[in-house]
Protein backbone atom coordinates (compact mmCIF):
# COMPACT_ATOMS: atom_id res chain seq x y z
CA UNK A 1 0.00 0.00 0.00
CA UNK A 2 3.20 2.20 0.71
CA UNK A 3 4.14 1.71 -3.12
CA UNK A 4 0.08 2.90 -3.83
CA UNK A 5 0.50 6.12 -1.64
CA UNK A 6 4.04 7.28 -3.37
CA UNK A 7 2.71 6.78 -6.33
CA UNK A 8 -0.78 8.85 -5.88
CA UNK A 9 1.83 11.83 -4.53
CA UNK A 10 3.81 11.21 -7.74
CA UNK A 11 0.83 11.78 -9.53
CA UNK A 12 -0.43 14.85 -7.57
CA UNK A 13 3.11 15.82 -7.73
CA UNK A 14 3.32 15.47 -11.86
CA UNK A 15 0.26 17.36 -12.29
CA UNK A 16 1.18 20.06 -10.45
CA UNK A 17 4.17 20.17 -12.10
CA UNK A 18 2.07 20.14 -15.57
CA UNK A 19 0.07 22.53 -13.79
CA UNK A 20 2.98 25.17 -13.20
CA UNK A 21 4.90 24.88 -16.89
CA UNK A 22 1.09 25.34 -18.59
CA UNK A 23 0.29 28.10 -15.92
CA UNK A 24 3.28 29.98 -17.13
CA UNK A 25 2.86 29.55 -20.54
CA UNK A 26 -0.40 31.22 -20.10
CA UNK A 27 1.19 33.76 -17.63
CA UNK A 28 3.90 34.67 -20.49
CA UNK A 29 0.75 34.82 -23.28
CA UNK A 30 -1.32 37.46 -20.70
CA UNK A 31 2.40 39.61 -20.73
CA UNK A 32 2.51 39.48 -24.61
CA UNK A 33 -0.45 41.25 -24.71
CA UNK A 34 0.44 44.23 -22.64
CA UNK A 35 3.65 45.84 -24.46
CA UNK A 36 5.70 46.95 -21.91
CA UNK A 37 9.42 47.37 -20.93
CA UNK A 38 10.94 48.41 -18.10
CA UNK A 39 12.50 51.89 -18.67
CA UNK A 40 16.13 50.99 -18.22
CA UNK A 41 15.39 48.22 -20.65
CA UNK A 42 13.91 50.42 -22.93
CA UNK A 43 15.96 53.27 -22.43
CA UNK A 44 19.06 50.53 -22.57
CA UNK A 45 17.65 49.40 -26.25
CA UNK A 46 17.39 53.12 -27.50
CA UNK A 47 20.77 53.82 -26.52
CA UNK A 48 22.18 50.04 -27.94
CA UNK A 49 20.40 50.95 -31.52
CA UNK A 50 21.68 54.77 -31.94
CA UNK A 51 25.07 53.36 -31.08
CA UNK A 52 25.48 50.71 -33.56
CA UNK A 53 23.83 53.28 -35.93
CA UNK A 54 26.91 55.51 -35.81
CA UNK A 55 29.16 52.95 -35.95
CA UNK A 56 27.49 51.85 -38.97
CA UNK A 57 28.06 55.24 -40.47
CA UNK A 58 31.62 55.09 -39.57
CA UNK A 59 32.17 51.78 -41.41
CA UNK A 60 33.35 50.52 -38.10
CA UNK A 61 30.10 48.24 -37.25
CA UNK A 62 30.88 44.64 -35.72
CA UNK A 63 28.80 41.78 -36.64
CA UNK A 64 28.90 41.00 -33.09
CA UNK A 65 27.28 44.28 -32.46
CA UNK A 66 24.06 43.96 -35.27
CA UNK A 67 24.14 40.50 -33.69
CA UNK A 68 23.44 41.66 -30.00
CA UNK A 69 21.35 44.13 -31.25
CA UNK A 70 18.82 41.92 -32.81
CA UNK A 71 18.84 39.22 -29.79
CA UNK A 72 17.86 42.55 -27.55
CA UNK A 73 15.02 43.39 -30.27
CA UNK A 74 13.93 40.00 -29.91
CA UNK A 75 13.75 40.13 -26.49
CA UNK A 76 11.83 43.53 -26.59
CA UNK A 77 8.56 41.69 -28.98
CA UNK A 78 9.11 38.80 -25.87
CA UNK A 79 8.64 41.55 -22.78
CA UNK A 80 11.75 40.76 -21.36
CA UNK A 81 13.44 43.33 -19.51
CA UNK A 82 16.49 41.64 -18.19
CA UNK A 83 17.42 40.08 -21.72
CA UNK A 84 16.78 43.63 -23.41
CA UNK A 85 19.58 44.89 -20.88
CA UNK A 86 21.87 42.57 -21.40
CA UNK A 87 21.91 41.97 -25.08
CA UNK A 88 21.93 45.78 -25.43
CA UNK A 89 24.73 46.19 -23.14
CA UNK A 90 26.59 44.06 -25.22
CA UNK A 91 25.57 45.87 -28.47
CA UNK A 92 26.38 49.21 -27.36
CA UNK A 93 29.96 47.98 -26.02
CA UNK A 94 30.71 46.09 -29.43
CA UNK A 95 29.50 48.76 -31.55
CA UNK A 96 32.01 50.95 -29.17
CA UNK A 97 35.00 48.94 -29.50
CA UNK A 98 34.47 48.89 -33.31
CA UNK A 99 34.57 52.57 -33.34
CA UNK A 100 37.70 52.75 -31.25
CA UNK A 101 39.54 50.42 -33.40
CA UNK A 102 39.45 52.85 -36.36
CA UNK A 103 42.30 55.04 -33.68
CA UNK A 104 44.55 51.67 -33.50
CA UNK A 105 47.81 52.16 -35.81
CA UNK A 106 47.80 50.89 -39.16
CA UNK A 107 49.44 47.75 -40.16
CA UNK A 108 52.11 46.77 -42.16
CA UNK A 109 53.74 50.33 -42.30
CA UNK B 1 51.33 83.94 -28.69
CA UNK B 2 51.83 80.56 -27.51
CA UNK B 3 49.15 79.41 -29.28
CA UNK B 4 50.57 81.31 -32.39
CA UNK B 5 53.88 79.33 -31.49
CA UNK B 6 52.16 76.09 -31.18
CA UNK B 7 50.19 76.43 -34.16
CA UNK B 8 53.32 77.14 -36.35
CA UNK B 9 54.99 73.93 -34.78
CA UNK B 10 52.09 71.79 -35.53
CA UNK B 11 51.81 72.71 -39.55
CA UNK B 12 55.83 72.20 -39.10
CA UNK B 13 55.07 68.62 -38.38
CA UNK B 14 52.44 68.64 -41.01
CA UNK B 15 54.83 69.64 -43.45
CA UNK B 16 57.74 67.27 -42.31
CA UNK B 17 55.04 64.33 -42.43
CA UNK B 18 53.75 64.96 -45.93
CA UNK B 19 57.48 65.20 -47.10
CA UNK B 20 58.51 62.04 -46.23
CA UNK B 21 54.83 60.79 -47.31
CA UNK B 22 55.67 57.79 -49.78
CA UNK B 23 54.65 58.12 -53.17
CA UNK B 24 52.26 55.76 -54.77
CA UNK B 25 54.98 53.96 -56.70
CA UNK B 26 57.20 53.98 -53.79
CA UNK B 27 54.62 52.02 -51.87
CA UNK B 28 54.22 49.76 -54.81
CA UNK B 29 57.69 49.01 -54.91
CA UNK B 30 57.95 48.28 -51.17
CA UNK B 31 55.37 46.19 -51.25
CA UNK B 32 56.63 43.84 -54.48
CA UNK B 33 60.37 43.95 -53.35
CA UNK B 34 58.94 42.67 -49.68
CA UNK B 35 57.44 40.19 -51.58
CA UNK B 36 60.76 39.35 -53.81
CA UNK B 37 62.78 39.35 -50.81
CA UNK B 38 60.96 36.32 -49.53
CA UNK B 39 59.92 34.61 -52.34
CA UNK B 40 63.21 34.99 -54.90
CA UNK B 41 62.15 32.27 -56.79
CA UNK B 42 58.54 33.32 -57.55
CA UNK B 43 58.26 35.02 -60.75
CA UNK B 44 56.63 38.67 -60.95
CA UNK B 45 54.52 37.65 -63.54
CA UNK B 46 52.88 34.85 -61.22
CA UNK B 47 51.98 36.88 -58.46
CA UNK B 48 48.72 36.98 -60.42
CA UNK B 49 48.44 33.08 -59.47
CA UNK B 50 47.93 34.61 -55.59
CA UNK B 51 48.10 31.77 -53.47
CA UNK B 52 48.64 28.85 -56.32
CA UNK B 53 51.98 30.37 -56.68
CA UNK B 54 53.58 28.59 -53.26
CA UNK B 55 51.53 25.44 -53.97
CA UNK B 56 52.45 23.39 -57.68
CA UNK B 57 49.80 21.35 -56.60
CA UNK B 58 47.05 23.59 -56.03
CA UNK B 59 48.32 25.30 -58.95
CA UNK B 60 48.13 22.22 -60.97
CA UNK B 61 43.82 21.22 -60.03
CA UNK B 62 43.46 25.28 -61.62
CA UNK B 63 44.98 24.65 -64.18
CA UNK B 64 42.87 21.14 -64.87
CA UNK B 65 39.76 23.41 -64.06
CA UNK B 66 40.89 25.92 -66.47
CA UNK B 67 41.11 24.02 -69.15
CA UNK B 68 36.68 23.45 -69.77
CA UNK B 69 35.75 25.67 -66.97
CA UNK B 70 33.02 24.18 -65.73
CA UNK B 71 31.01 27.81 -65.33
CA UNK B 72 31.47 29.00 -69.26
CA UNK B 73 28.02 28.82 -69.81
CA UNK B 74 27.60 31.77 -66.90
CA UNK B 75 30.20 33.64 -68.86
CA UNK B 76 28.20 33.13 -72.42
CA UNK B 77 25.29 35.05 -70.50
CA UNK B 78 27.88 38.22 -69.78
CA UNK B 79 28.59 37.91 -73.35
CA UNK B 80 25.04 38.20 -74.48
CA UNK B 81 24.24 41.27 -72.15
CA UNK B 82 27.73 43.33 -73.62
CA UNK B 83 26.40 42.12 -77.20
CA UNK B 84 22.52 43.27 -76.71
CA UNK B 85 21.49 46.68 -77.65
CA UNK B 86 20.06 49.43 -75.68
CA UNK B 87 17.03 50.43 -77.12
CA UNK B 88 18.12 53.57 -78.45
CA UNK B 89 20.55 51.28 -80.49
CA UNK B 90 23.93 51.87 -78.78
CA UNK B 91 25.91 48.91 -77.35
CA UNK B 92 28.66 48.76 -74.16
CA UNK B 93 30.99 48.81 -77.00
CA UNK B 94 30.13 52.41 -78.08
CA UNK B 95 30.95 53.70 -74.90
CA UNK B 96 34.70 52.69 -74.66
CA UNK B 97 37.94 52.89 -76.80
CA UNK B 98 38.69 50.08 -79.03
CA UNK B 99 35.32 48.92 -78.44
CA UNK B 100 36.24 47.94 -74.99
CA UNK B 101 39.21 45.50 -75.44
CA UNK B 102 41.73 46.75 -73.52
CA UNK B 103 40.34 49.30 -71.40
CA UNK B 104 40.04 47.31 -67.86
CA UNK B 105 43.51 47.86 -66.69
CA UNK B 106 43.17 51.32 -66.75
CA UNK B 107 40.19 50.96 -64.23
CA UNK B 108 39.56 51.93 -61.41
CA UNK B 109 40.47 55.76 -62.80
CA UNK B 110 39.81 59.22 -60.97
CA UNK B 111 37.59 61.47 -62.09
CA UNK B 112 38.77 65.19 -61.69
CA UNK B 113 35.42 66.05 -62.68
CA UNK B 114 33.23 64.59 -60.05
CA UNK B 115 36.74 63.87 -57.66
CA UNK B 116 35.89 60.79 -57.35
CA UNK B 117 37.74 57.32 -58.14
CA UNK B 118 35.57 55.60 -61.07
CA UNK B 119 35.27 51.58 -60.98
CA UNK B 120 35.16 49.72 -64.40
CA UNK B 121 31.78 48.79 -63.62
CA UNK B 122 30.82 52.56 -62.65
CA UNK B 123 31.78 52.85 -66.26
CA UNK B 124 29.79 50.10 -67.32
CA UNK B 125 26.56 51.72 -65.37
CA UNK B 126 27.46 55.34 -66.88
CA UNK B 127 27.43 53.81 -70.57
CA UNK B 128 23.86 52.41 -68.88
CA UNK B 129 22.54 55.63 -68.04
CA UNK B 130 23.98 57.95 -70.95
CA UNK B 131 22.04 55.75 -73.26
CA UNK B 132 18.78 55.47 -70.86
CA UNK B 133 19.06 52.86 -68.87
CA UNK B 134 18.85 52.06 -65.82
CA UNK B 135 21.98 51.44 -64.04
CA UNK B 136 22.87 47.86 -62.58
CA UNK B 137 23.20 47.50 -58.68
CA UNK B 138 26.87 46.43 -58.00
CA UNK B 139 26.05 43.69 -55.82
CA UNK B 140 23.82 42.25 -57.88
CA UNK B 141 25.91 39.60 -59.25
CA UNK B 142 23.18 38.28 -61.92
CA UNK B 143 23.49 41.19 -63.82
CA UNK B 144 26.60 43.41 -63.12
CA UNK B 145 28.80 40.46 -62.13
CA UNK B 146 27.63 38.06 -65.18
CA UNK B 147 28.40 41.60 -67.56
CA UNK B 148 31.65 41.74 -66.16
CA UNK B 149 32.16 38.36 -66.23
CA UNK B 150 32.41 38.78 -69.67
CA UNK B 151 33.54 42.73 -70.37
CA UNK B 152 36.64 41.99 -68.65
CA UNK B 153 37.36 39.37 -70.79
CA UNK B 154 38.18 41.70 -73.34
CA UNK B 155 41.16 42.86 -71.73
CA UNK B 156 43.15 39.83 -70.58
CA UNK B 157 46.44 39.96 -71.45
CA UNK B 158 46.42 43.99 -70.86
CA UNK B 159 48.68 44.96 -67.75
CA UNK B 160 47.55 46.87 -64.57
CA UNK B 161 47.88 50.72 -65.66
CA UNK B 162 46.40 52.65 -62.43
CA UNK B 163 47.61 56.33 -62.69
CA UNK B 164 47.35 58.44 -59.60
CA UNK B 165 47.97 61.72 -60.48
CA UNK B 166 47.06 65.06 -59.09
CA UNK B 167 46.38 65.97 -54.90
CA UNK B 168 42.47 64.87 -54.94
CA UNK B 169 43.69 61.99 -56.65
CA UNK B 170 46.55 61.40 -53.92
CA UNK B 171 43.40 61.81 -51.34
CA UNK B 172 41.19 58.97 -53.01
CA UNK B 173 44.59 56.40 -53.02
CA UNK B 174 45.45 57.49 -49.60
CA UNK B 175 42.19 56.77 -48.18
CA UNK B 176 42.59 52.94 -50.14
CA UNK B 177 45.72 52.76 -48.56
CA UNK B 178 44.16 53.33 -44.88
CA UNK B 179 41.59 51.06 -45.55
CA UNK B 180 44.38 48.35 -45.99
CA UNK B 181 46.27 49.08 -43.21
CA UNK B 182 43.40 49.60 -41.07
CA UNK B 183 42.34 46.84 -38.33
CA UNK B 184 38.88 45.68 -38.71
CA UNK B 185 36.13 43.76 -37.13
CA UNK B 186 36.18 41.97 -33.81
CA UNK B 187 38.85 39.72 -34.83
CA UNK B 188 41.07 42.90 -35.88
CA UNK B 189 42.55 42.12 -38.79
CA UNK B 190 43.30 44.22 -41.47
CA UNK B 191 44.15 43.38 -45.36
CA UNK B 192 47.89 44.28 -44.80
CA UNK B 193 48.64 42.06 -41.97
CA UNK B 194 47.69 39.41 -43.81
CA UNK B 195 48.52 40.06 -47.43
CA UNK B 196 51.91 42.05 -46.65
CA UNK B 197 52.81 41.37 -43.87
CA UNK B 198 52.53 37.27 -43.66
CA UNK B 199 52.58 37.06 -47.31
CA UNK B 200 53.18 33.10 -48.42
CA UNK B 201 52.55 31.93 -44.67
CA UNK B 202 49.84 29.13 -43.95
CA UNK B 203 46.90 30.29 -41.85
CA UNK B 204 45.87 26.56 -40.54
CA UNK B 205 45.43 24.93 -44.49
CA UNK B 206 45.73 27.98 -47.05
CA UNK B 207 48.74 30.25 -47.93
CA UNK B 208 48.44 34.05 -47.66
CA UNK B 209 48.35 35.31 -51.12
CA UNK B 210 50.80 38.82 -52.29
CA UNK B 211 48.90 42.06 -52.37
CA UNK B 212 50.48 42.62 -55.54
CA UNK B 213 48.19 40.71 -58.33
CA UNK B 214 45.09 40.19 -56.26
CA UNK B 215 43.50 42.76 -58.27
CA UNK B 216 44.32 41.33 -61.99
CA UNK B 217 41.87 38.18 -62.05
CA UNK B 218 38.03 39.59 -61.01
CA UNK B 219 35.73 38.25 -61.35
CA UNK B 220 36.51 35.14 -59.88
CA UNK B 221 34.24 31.83 -60.11
CA UNK B 222 34.61 30.44 -56.31
CA UNK B 223 34.40 27.32 -54.24
CA UNK B 224 32.32 24.34 -55.44
CA UNK B 225 29.57 25.76 -56.59
CA UNK B 226 31.73 28.67 -58.74
CA UNK B 227 30.12 31.33 -57.29
CA UNK B 228 30.34 34.78 -58.72
CA UNK B 229 32.64 37.20 -56.84
CA UNK B 230 33.25 40.34 -58.33
CA UNK B 231 36.49 42.03 -56.33
CA UNK B 232 34.26 44.26 -54.12
CA UNK B 233 32.38 41.02 -53.08
CA UNK B 234 35.07 39.74 -52.30
CA UNK B 235 35.97 42.62 -50.22
CA UNK B 236 32.55 41.95 -48.44
CA UNK B 237 33.52 38.45 -47.68
CA UNK B 238 36.64 39.35 -46.36
CA UNK B 239 35.06 41.67 -44.52
CA UNK B 240 32.67 39.57 -42.93
CA UNK B 241 34.80 37.10 -42.02
CA UNK B 242 36.77 39.41 -39.63
CA UNK B 243 33.33 40.11 -38.23
CA UNK B 244 32.96 43.23 -39.79
CA UNK B 245 29.54 44.31 -41.20
CA UNK B 246 30.34 44.64 -44.54
CA UNK B 247 30.38 48.36 -46.24
CA UNK B 248 28.27 49.17 -49.79
CA UNK B 249 29.88 47.00 -52.74
CA UNK B 250 30.20 50.07 -55.22
CA UNK B 251 30.25 52.76 -52.41
CA UNK B 252 33.31 54.87 -52.11
CA UNK B 253 34.86 53.74 -49.36
CA UNK B 254 35.43 49.86 -51.58
CA UNK B 255 35.97 52.20 -54.68
CA UNK B 256 39.03 54.18 -52.98
CA UNK B 257 40.35 50.88 -51.34
CA UNK B 258 39.37 49.07 -54.98
CA UNK B 259 42.14 52.21 -56.34
CA UNK B 260 45.07 51.70 -53.79
CA UNK B 261 44.94 48.34 -54.26
CA UNK B 262 45.22 48.03 -57.81
CA UNK B 263 48.05 50.77 -57.90
CA UNK B 264 49.67 47.36 -56.45
CA UNK B 265 48.84 45.33 -58.95
CA UNK B 266 50.77 47.92 -61.72
CA UNK B 267 52.31 46.39 -64.45
CA UNK B 268 50.62 42.57 -63.88
CA UNK B 269 48.52 40.84 -66.84
CA UNK B 270 45.15 41.21 -66.26
CA UNK B 271 42.84 38.14 -66.65
CA UNK B 272 38.94 37.74 -65.94
CA UNK B 273 37.27 34.90 -64.57
CA UNK B 274 39.46 32.61 -63.45
CA UNK B 275 38.62 29.36 -60.98
CA UNK B 276 39.91 30.32 -57.17
CA UNK B 277 38.79 28.21 -54.13
CA UNK C 1 -5.45 -5.27 -8.26
CA UNK C 2 -7.40 -4.34 -10.87
CA UNK C 3 -9.23 -1.00 -8.99
CA UNK C 4 -5.48 0.22 -8.45
CA UNK C 5 -3.76 -0.12 -11.94
CA UNK C 6 -5.71 2.71 -13.63
CA UNK C 7 -3.73 5.21 -10.48
CA UNK C 8 -0.78 3.07 -11.13
CA UNK C 9 -0.74 3.68 -14.74
CA UNK C 10 -1.25 7.61 -14.55
CA UNK C 11 1.29 7.88 -11.83
CA UNK C 12 4.11 5.92 -14.25
CA UNK C 13 2.97 8.15 -17.04
CA UNK C 14 4.07 11.02 -14.94
CA UNK C 15 7.08 9.77 -14.08
CA UNK C 16 8.00 9.10 -17.64
CA UNK C 17 6.57 12.47 -18.26
CA UNK C 18 8.81 14.09 -15.67
CA UNK C 19 11.34 12.14 -16.67
CA UNK C 20 11.18 13.58 -20.10
CA UNK C 21 11.17 16.84 -19.05
CA UNK C 22 14.19 16.62 -16.84
CA UNK C 23 15.83 15.13 -20.33
CA UNK C 24 14.95 18.10 -22.32
CA UNK C 25 16.55 20.29 -19.40
CA UNK C 26 19.64 18.51 -19.79
CA UNK C 27 19.75 18.27 -23.48
CA UNK C 28 19.03 22.50 -23.89
CA UNK C 29 21.85 23.54 -21.06
CA UNK C 30 24.53 23.14 -23.46
CA UNK C 31 27.91 21.18 -22.09
CA UNK C 32 30.43 23.66 -21.43
CA UNK C 33 33.29 22.96 -23.41
CA UNK C 34 36.89 22.17 -22.43
CA UNK C 35 39.90 24.40 -22.78
CA UNK C 36 41.06 22.21 -25.74
CA UNK C 37 37.66 22.34 -27.40
CA UNK C 38 37.87 26.22 -27.06
CA UNK C 39 41.22 26.61 -28.77
CA UNK C 40 40.09 24.40 -31.48
CA UNK C 41 37.31 25.86 -32.23
CA UNK C 42 37.05 28.25 -35.37
CA UNK C 43 34.54 30.49 -33.82
CA UNK C 44 35.95 30.50 -30.51
CA UNK C 45 39.78 30.54 -29.89
CA UNK C 46 40.60 29.07 -33.49
CA UNK C 47 44.05 28.66 -32.14
CA UNK C 48 45.59 25.88 -35.04
CA UNK C 49 44.54 29.08 -37.56
CA UNK C 50 48.41 30.27 -36.61
CA UNK C 51 49.79 28.29 -33.59
CA UNK C 52 50.67 24.52 -34.07
CA UNK C 53 51.04 22.54 -30.88
CA UNK C 54 53.85 19.85 -31.40
CA UNK C 55 52.65 18.48 -28.01
CA UNK C 56 48.67 17.65 -28.81
CA UNK C 57 48.21 14.85 -31.45
CA UNK C 58 44.75 16.05 -31.92
CA UNK C 59 45.63 19.20 -32.79
CA UNK C 60 45.58 19.20 -37.18
CA UNK C 61 47.14 22.23 -38.86
CA UNK C 62 49.82 23.47 -41.78
CA UNK C 63 50.09 26.88 -39.97
CA UNK C 64 53.82 28.74 -39.33
CA UNK C 65 52.43 32.29 -39.29
CA UNK C 66 52.95 32.13 -34.81
CA UNK C 67 55.51 30.12 -32.63
CA UNK C 68 54.41 26.99 -32.01
CA UNK C 69 52.81 26.37 -28.75
CA UNK C 70 55.21 24.11 -26.71
CA UNK C 71 56.99 24.58 -23.68
CA UNK C 72 54.82 27.17 -22.44
CA UNK C 73 55.51 26.96 -18.52
CA UNK C 74 59.04 27.79 -19.52
CA UNK C 75 57.99 30.78 -21.82
CA UNK C 76 55.54 31.82 -19.60
CA UNK C 77 56.95 31.51 -15.50
CA UNK C 78 54.10 33.69 -14.70
CA UNK C 79 50.09 32.38 -16.14
CA UNK C 80 49.53 35.78 -15.56
CA UNK C 81 51.56 37.21 -18.32
CA UNK C 82 49.88 34.19 -20.75
CA UNK C 83 46.64 35.20 -19.20
CA UNK C 84 47.60 38.96 -20.16
CA UNK C 85 48.71 37.51 -23.81
CA UNK C 86 45.68 36.31 -24.65
CA UNK C 87 43.33 39.14 -23.22
CA UNK C 88 45.30 41.25 -25.85
CA UNK C 89 48.49 40.90 -27.56
CA UNK C 90 49.04 44.17 -29.50
CA UNK C 91 50.17 45.33 -25.82
CA UNK C 92 53.49 43.55 -26.48
CA UNK C 93 53.29 43.89 -30.29
CA UNK C 94 51.66 46.38 -31.57
CA UNK C 95 51.48 44.79 -35.35
CA UNK C 96 50.64 41.50 -34.29
CA UNK C 97 48.18 39.58 -36.35
CA UNK C 98 47.10 37.89 -32.73
CA UNK C 99 43.15 39.27 -31.77
CA UNK C 100 42.95 40.76 -28.28
CA UNK C 101 40.71 38.10 -27.39
CA UNK C 102 39.75 39.65 -24.12
CA UNK C 103 39.79 43.08 -25.13
CA UNK C 104 37.29 42.55 -27.94
CA UNK C 105 35.36 40.16 -25.81
CA UNK C 106 35.81 37.16 -28.67
CA UNK C 107 35.91 35.18 -25.21
CA UNK C 108 34.44 35.93 -21.82
CA UNK C 109 37.33 35.61 -19.04
CA UNK C 110 36.29 32.10 -17.88
CA UNK C 111 36.93 31.04 -21.54
CA UNK C 112 40.10 32.46 -21.53
CA UNK C 113 40.93 30.86 -18.41
CA UNK C 114 40.36 27.54 -19.67
CA UNK C 115 42.15 28.15 -22.78
CA UNK C 116 45.11 29.19 -20.68
CA UNK C 117 44.93 26.52 -18.42
CA UNK C 118 45.00 23.86 -21.78
CA UNK C 119 47.78 25.44 -23.86
CA UNK C 120 49.97 26.07 -20.02
CA UNK C 121 49.89 22.23 -20.25
CA UNK C 122 51.53 22.32 -23.66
Amino acid sequence: MNVLRIAARMAVGGSLLLGGVLGSGVHAADDAANPSLTDEASLALANATSVVEKAKVKGALWTTATGALTQAQEAAKKQDSAAVIQHAAVASEQAFLGMAQLGYPLMGN
Amino acid sequence: MKKLIWLISCLGCLGAVANVQASPEDDRRSVVQGVQKKFPDIKFEDYVHGALAFSPDAKAQYDAVMTFPPYDAEIEKGAKLWETSFKNGKRYADCFPRSGKNVAGNYPMFDEKTKKVVTFEMALNQCRTANGEAPYKHSDMNTMGLLTAYARTLSDGMRMNIKVEGKDALAAYESGKRFFHQRRGQLNFSCAGCHISNVGNVLRTEYLSMAPGQATHWPAFRGGDYSLFTLQRRYAACNQMVRLVPLEIGGEEYNNLEYYHSYLSNGLPLQASVFRK
Amino acid sequence: MNQISPTLRAAGACVILIAGFLQVARADEPKAPTGQELAFDNRKGNCLACHSMPGDAKAVTSTNIAPPLLDMKGRFPERAKLYAQVWDATKANADTLMPPFGKHRILSDDEINKVVDYIYGL
